[in-house]
């Protein structure tokens, strides 16, 4: 090996060494800023493709339009008149919630982003969200379809945020079935190599019967996610081998293959911002 | 120019990778479009651009997922290192050497990331990921790297960064004092 090749290597070294040793919060401002870096041109190969293919699907799909169009100019009208309905009985409860003392519950910001990439390498289950911490993005908030929970956020910079999928196998929300109110814990499966994706709630105790086709629902435990978003629903349910608990195969309500829209839910505890007053 | 241009390819190369469309029959492998630009450079020029390329190259690709900063830089210098070292044995300017060394990079860059990723227990093993991501690397490889290399390549050639395709063997490179 001449001397040339040999500084080559000793530098290598020395970089790789250094970048392996930085700080988290260094790490974190450093991809942040090489995310920032290729946005722009990421965001318009994607909406140069994105638009291309929107396109196509929608000229497959004039023939149906005008009855499609039809059918959500009825549910506007319905959800229209729930809504009206809803506000009512919002200004009831919390006229009750008010005379009873309750703590009035938090309140949330939904967040509408757009799906700008997802994680191809399959190691792990990402999307990159077109907003970031100036669009009031945080690490840690949880993301949601109009389906149900798609993931939590893990890496926000300042326009781009990406979030861990419901479906990986890193990810856990503690979770409760609606039908009996049994408690777990939901985790990821990653997917399978026919591309389906699926989830497994654990921890259920032995003796909860449980049906395929309940729903699985978030406990609100734990802090990251509120209540009563809608995870999925069970598709076997299967005895742990220690037979102490059970746990259930789950298929994830929203379509994590095919995600254009999603909502980052900012939750505000008011009990929580008034704590540090004086 | 070429301070532009490798940023260019760094940020088109980063954008195409992230949405190119990847099957789960081959285990979920990337087009390599940000490896077979470093290929290139290992190819074409050598030396220091060619080191630079590579650490940038992985850092962009590192920042793009949630791999720890340095793996993919260290994949690709490693391999840009050893490619510079044994390219005066290569016709370079054949297609086929250009799908065999890209296929080869992205196949050992996918297999050391694997391995640091486990050693560090940032994923979970899956017993299909050596007989079929591996292989699907090196087949996304064979494909990516030819189309990449001969984009890159007519880029430089219309910027005037390098001479037209010369007949060359070996390691005879037509540089415009760069390299």
């Amino acid at each position: 090996m001449n001397d040339r090749l040999l500084i080559r290597w000793l530098v290598l070294g020395v970089v790789v060494i250094a970048l392996l040793n930085l700080p988290d919060a260094m790490t974190g401002a450093v991809k942040a800023a090489f995310r920032e870096t290729a946005r722009p041109l990421q965001r318009a190969v994607d909406s140069v493709f994105g638009t291309g293919w929107d396109y196509m699907k929608s000229i497959g799909r004039i023939p149906g339009l005008m009855g499609e169009n039809k059918t959500l100019r009825l549910e506007v009208e319905r959800l229209t008149a729930e809504r009206n309905s809803l506000r009512l009985l919002e200004y009831e409860n919390a006229e009750l919630r008010r005379q009873l003392g309750f703590q009035p519950p938090p309140e949330t910001t939904w967040i509408a982003c757009r799906v700008l990439a997802r994680s191809r390498d399959g190691w792990w289950q990402t999307i990159r969200l077109n907003k970031g911490a100036s669009d009031g993005v945080e690490e840690n908030m949880a993301v949601v379809s109009l389906e149900g929970l798609v993931g939590r956020t893990v890496a926000v910079s300042r326009n781009t945020s990406d979030v861990l999928l419901v479906s990986d196998p890193a990810f856990r929300v503690s979770s409760r079935l609606l039908r009996t109110g049994s408690f777990g814990v939901v985790s990821g499966r990653g997917p399978s190599w026919q591309g389906q994706v699926f989830c497994r709630m654990e921890f259920i105790h032995k003796n909860d019967v449980i049906h395929p086709g309940d729903d699985v629902v978030t406990s609100g435990l734990g802090g990251v996610f509120p209540p009563n978003i809608p995870i999925g629903y069970v598709d076997r349910v299967v005895t742990d081998p220690s037979g102490l608990y059970q746990h259930a195969d789950i298929i994830t309500r929203a379509d994590l293959s095919s995600l254009q829209f999603v909502f980052v839910l900012n939750v505000r505890d008011p009990s929580a911002a008034g704590a540090g007053r004086p | 120019m070429t301070l532009v241009t490798m940023l260019f390819l760094l940020l088109t190369g980063t954008a195409i990778q992230s949405l190119a469309p990847v099957v789960s029959w081959l285990g979920y492998a990337t087009a390599p479009v940000l490896g077979a630009v470093v290929v290139y450079y290992a190819l074409y020029r050598g030396g220091v651009m060619m080191l630079v390329m590579a650490l940038l190259a992985g850092l962009f690709q590192d920042s793009m997922s949630m791999t720890p900063l340095g793996y993919s830089s260290f994949g690709f210098a490693a391999c840009a290192l050893v490619i510079e070292r044994y390219r005066d044995l290569m016709i370079l300017h054949a297609s086929f050497t250009h799908m065999i060394v890209t296929a080869a990079l992205h196949g050992v860059v996918t297999l050391v990331l694997m391995v640091l990723l486990l050693k560090d227990g940032l994923i979970a093993w899956h017993p299909l990921w050596l007989p079929v991501k591996i292989p699907g690397a090196v087949l996304m490889g064979l494909v990516t790297g030819p189309l990449v290399i001969g984009a890159v390549h007519a880029l430089e050639e219309k910027l005037g960064l390098i001479q037209g395709n010369t007949e060359s063997h070996g390691a005879q490179r037509s540089y415009l004092g760069i390299g």
